[in-house]
């Protein structure tokens, strides 16, 4: 079900069919009620769908798609209190309703009182209950950004997500599934593989040099060959549109690990701290583009017949940085930015910002546009506790005594 | 009696390049969004709660006036550095989709007014920066004519309260507060006032009385600018204050609702 075309259902929930020869009346929700049931209805839906789909140890997860911009034109009735409980029962709704106990809804990249409230209630709700993604665009106003982020450094949600970067590599119409998995939430089935980058490393016995040039493209190969199996297999089966996913796994494990095999030597640190590991991972993410361009998959219309390619990659809490200077903030989005350019902002990065974004709200607002403006497409807040301090004390200065 | 403030190093001929303790592309900490922060070496005061103690030495500055075939490495700290317009915009350049401003902290700016000068125009005529707010970080210890000149090309200055009291203030900085309540006033007068910044420290300023005389003292002078309420931290301090124990949440909460009785908008930094 297209959860973006509420005017499908009527206000007492029936679905309507138009007449023969006439194009559909689309025709709104009469009342808030009616488009949070429709919203109910619609996740409901989904969450039977994936739990149906389930390939392997992966379970697709399933989301609201834009959410508050189904609700936002009927809640203009509801007082500010009444709107806050009818959301609360929405979100109660959707929780109960999932298979696995937590929904997922997309909200944004406009501002509203939908959102205002469901981010108002997103810190009452039980930990690890609803996911929620936000979509950034450049229009976003700065307000609702600063809203989202100060729920954002109190529960981890919402993940921010750039809106134009992923609007970019998605067919219209078509969403991003919160939750880690990026997916299109309009296509009737989705299917998902795993890429264990660092395994695909380990295994090679060959040169360091032939890793992206053969290593990499097997392992692709393989990841490809299954998704086309359970393409086929569905599309016989249903009929259905169908989306494809291939979730990268250890990139930053596999980066170091090249670093290695290449220069005979241990990295002076991790992912993020490492100029050359930083590097070896961009490499591995263009190789894993590269080998994912050679191969279509023609019942994936969703996504013009290429699978979306998903990461996880984040930097180890960094150290050493000073109080309000955002613990190198700058530092990791330069080692982040080529992954998620390389993977068209599929990509989702925990970043770690200090706890002085809290009484600066617009900072944390400019930091969000800045990462989007540099290619990262998704990004969750992870607060580092406070640490001392800014002087760096390399000069030791005389001791003043009292006057 | 006290040392002169406000002379001495303000007034250099002509200064192509600063000398910079340390940049930061990106902070949270001084001023409103993200702001790129450069830290200038050199200050007029001594206090006992500095920070940032390695701006404090401004020897490079008084025994080499500023000047072009000076060597690079008058800074008495390894990042200390003489640096260029261009190098210093060079930096801001490439933080520039994070920031929405840039904050000219220390040591005190101010001591290097002629590079700033030549830095705030550099910015103000660049098409890609030109957007960027200015502001100055000031101990406030800079004649009226030092903010005259700069005025034109800021958005604003922050200036530290230090204490009221003359004698308190001293003791705290080294100076009376003669120069930084005229400071104050006058960019209070000229709309350029951002914030002032009372940084109470138990002992010396954190009594009831001498934040209500702060809080009221600005509300008088400066009726509408808001006072940044900073937590004493007792690392890199100087031995005279580092047994000096820090207010706890309660007391800065306390503090920021009595100054609030004053009208004046307080945030605690």
């Amino acid at each position: 079900m297209r959860v973006d075309d509420p005017g499908l259902r009527s206000a007492n929930g029936a679905t309507r069919k138009p007449p023969v020869d006439q194009p559909p009346v689309v025709q709104q929700p009469l009342a808030f009620s009616d488009a949070a049931e429709a919203a109910s209805f619609a996740h409901t839906m989904g969450g039977v769908r994936s739990q149906l789909e389930q390939t392997g140890d992966t379970t697709v997860a399933t989301s609201v798609w834009n959410l508050d911009r189904h609700l936002e034109p009927t809640s203009g009735a509801l007082t500010p209190i009444d709107l806050r409980s009818a959301i609360g029962s929405l979100w109660r709704d959707l929780i109960d309703a999932s298979p696995t106990g937590s929904a997922h809804v997309t909200v944004g990249p406009d501002d509203g009182r939908v959102l205002r409230s469901m981010l108002g209630l997103t810190p009452t709700l039980a930990a690890g209950c609803a996911t929620v993604a936000m979509r950034i665009s450049s229009k976003t106003p700065n307000g609702i950004i600063k809203e989202a982020v100060r729920c954002a450094l109190d529960t981890g949600q919402p993940t921010f997500v750039n809106d134009e970067a992923l609007t970019r590599s998605l067919g219209n119409g078509y969403g991003v599934v919160p939750g880690g998995y990026a997916l299109p939430s309009d296509c009737d089935l989705a299917a998902v593989v795993r890429l264990d980058l660092a395994d695909a490393v380990r295994r090679h016995s060959g040169e360091p040099a032939d890793i992206a040039d053969r290593a990499i493209p097997a392992a692709v190969d393989a990841a490809m060959e299954s998704l086309e199996t359970q393409v086929t297999l569905a599309s016989a089966a249903t009929g259905c549109r169908h989306t494809a996913a291939i979730e990268v796994a250890g990139l930053a494990a596999a980066a170091q690990q090249l670093v290695v095999r290449r220069e005979h030597r241990e990295p002076v640190g991790p992912f993020g701290y490492d100029d050359t590991v930083n590097d070896a991972a961009a490499d591995l993410a263009d190789a894993v583009m590269d080998a994912v361009g050679e191969h279509a998959l023609p019942r994936c219309d969703a996504t013009s017949g290429t699978p979306l390619v998903h990461a996880r990659i984040s930097i180890p809490e960094p150290s050493g940085g000073e109080i309000g200077e955002t613990m190198r903030l700058l530092e990791q989005i330069r080692a982040l930015a080529p992954i998620h350019r390389s993977f068209y902002g599929h990509a989702m990065s925990v970043v770690t910002v200090d706890e002085t974004m809290r009484s600066n709200l617009s900072a944390a607002s400019d930091f969000i546009r800045g990462a989007f403006a540099s290619g990262l497409g998704m990004v969750s807040l992870a607060m580092c506790p406070y640490r001392p301090s800014r002087s760096q004390g390399s000069i030791q200065m005389p001791a003043r005594e009292a006057s | 009696m006290s040392a002169t403030v406000g002379e001495g190093p303000h007034q250099p001929v002509t200064a192509p390049r600063g000398l910079i303790n340390s940049m930061v592309p990106f902070s949270s900490v001084d001023g409103p969004g993200g702001r790129f922060v450069i830290f200038m070496q050199g200050c007029n005061f001594d206090c006992i709660s500095c920070q940032n103690p390695t701006t404090i030495d401004a020897t490079g500055l008084e025994e080499h006036p500023a000047n072009d075939a000076l060597p690079d490495d008058v800074g008495k700290k390894s990042e200390t550095r003489w640096m260029t317009v261009d190098e210093i915009v060079e930096s801001i350049r490439s933080a520039l989709p994070f920031i929405r401003g840039v904050t000219v902290s220390g040591g005190e700016p101010t001591l290097q007014t002629e590079f700033l000068i030549e830095l705030f125009r550099e910015i103000r005529g660049s098409a890609d920066l030109s957007r960027l707010s200015i502001l100055i970080d000031s101990n406030g210890a800079a004649p009226i004519e030092v903010w005259e000149r700069l005025a034109p090309l800021i958005d604003g200055v922050m200036v530290d309260l230090k204490a009221l009291d003359p004698v308190v203030h001293e003791t705290l900085t080294g100076h009376d507060n003669a120069i930084v309540l005229r400071s104050i006033r006058h960019l209070a007068k000229t709309g350029k006032l951002k914030e002032v910044e009372v940084l109470p420290i138990p002992g010396h300023n954190a009594d009831d009385r001498s934040i209500y005389a702060a809080s009221s003292w600005v509300h008088t002078v400066a009726r509408g600018v808001p006072i940044g309420l900073l937590r004493f931290r007792s690392d890199h301090v100087r031995p005279i204050a580092a047994d000096i124990v820090e207010p706890t949440d309660e007391e800065m909460e306390h503090m920021r609702e009595l100054m609030m009785t004053s009208n004046v908008m307080v945030t605690i930094a």
